[in-house]
């Protein structure tokens, strides 16, 4: 790894754990609504230094949030990591494969989907074991999981846009990826 | 602000498919579950899969379960049900309130109450 993706990593991990620990201060007006800020930053990763940058800044950030807040290796910590691992690859093969019909909205959105669809599955198969309450609860978490990927895809875009115009490095990066 | 219309812009036809898809499929869902929630007079109240109190959904109780986290309170009360009070950091069992309809999950303490018919398991009834 070269030292200015190791660089870019740590940059950007910082901001995905700024963005987390921000969100986590504002009060969530329902039960089960998370923003997932964070998400803005591994798209944003995503779309200008590839997959693998991407992967690394979501593992850094889950892992330091669960030291920082005392959650490692609890049900807290195996859905967010199985949640931020599974929408980053999704979110990669969209990226790779459908890029040509999907805006960074769209990818956000099926990374979104991945995240809660992962972590329903997870808490069904390790914590809950019962199929009903899982049922009960999956399209309220869809349904505001479609707003905030929506909004957290729109985010990025902006945030994809003002780096392009201001950064000529960041410019060719991203002419190099697509 | 340009930026933002531009943004705005860039968002593809297969975007907005895919969102309205999206949105139709969870609206749909959420009436399909609300369909089969369950219904009855019988709240489990199970912690890390094993039933621990099986309560009538009409006789006013509190009983305390421990799961991994400490001490869940299960308030039964005029038909409903609700966790009164429970050790997990995001409280999201509490502030669901009283229900009278479905579970409710506290996933720290691997606490579930469900409310149900007595009917063990399998499909209560299926209507054509």
């Amino acid at each position: 790894m070269q030292s200015r993706d190791r660089l870019r990593i740590a940059i950007l991990a910082a901001y995905a754990i700024g963005l987390h620990g921000l969100e986590r201060m504002i009060p969530a007006p329902l039960p089960w609504l998370r923003f997932g800020l964070a998400n803005i930053i591994t798209l944003t990763a995503l779309m200008l230094y590839g997959l693998r940058v991407a992967l690394t800044i979501t593992l850094i950030r889950v892992l330091l949030v669960s030291l920082l807040t005392g959650s490692f290796l609890g049900p807290g910590f195996v859905l967010s990591l199985g949640g931020g691992v599974a929408s980053t690859l999704l979110m990669g093969l969209a990226s790779a494969l459908l890029s040509s019909l999907f805006s960074p909205v769209g990818i956000s959105l099926i990374g979104s989907m991945a995240h809660n669809l992962t972590q329903l599955t997870l808490a069904y198969l390790l914590f809950i074991r019962r199929m009903e309450p899982i049922l009960f609860v999956t399209p309220l978490i869809l349904l505001l999981g479609i707003i905030t990927g929506m909004v957290n895809g729109m985010a990025s875009g902006l945030l994809l846009k003002k780096l392009k115009g201001d950064s000529p490095e960041v410019k060719a990066a991203a002419g190099r990826e697509s | 602000m340009s930026l933002a219309r531009e943004t705005f812009k860039e968002i593809t036809i297969y975007d907005w498919v895919l969102l309205v898809v999206l949105v139709l499929v969870s609206i749909s869902g959420s009436f399909l579950v609300r369909g089969i929630a369950s219904t009855g007079d019988t709240v489990r109240i199970e912690v890390g899969g094993k039933l621990i109190y099986r309560l009538s959904l009409s006789e006013e109780r509190t009983v305390e379960v421990r799961g991994p986290a400490g001490i869940t309170r299960v308030e039964v009360k005029g038909g409903r049900v609700r966790v009164a009070d429970s050790p997990c950091p995001n409280k999201l069992c509490v502030r669901q309130g009283w229900t009278e309809r479905g579970a409710i999950i506290c996933l720290p303490n691997r606490v579930v109450v469900t409310i149900g018919g007595d009917a063990e398991g399998g499909v209560d009834a299926v209507s054509g």
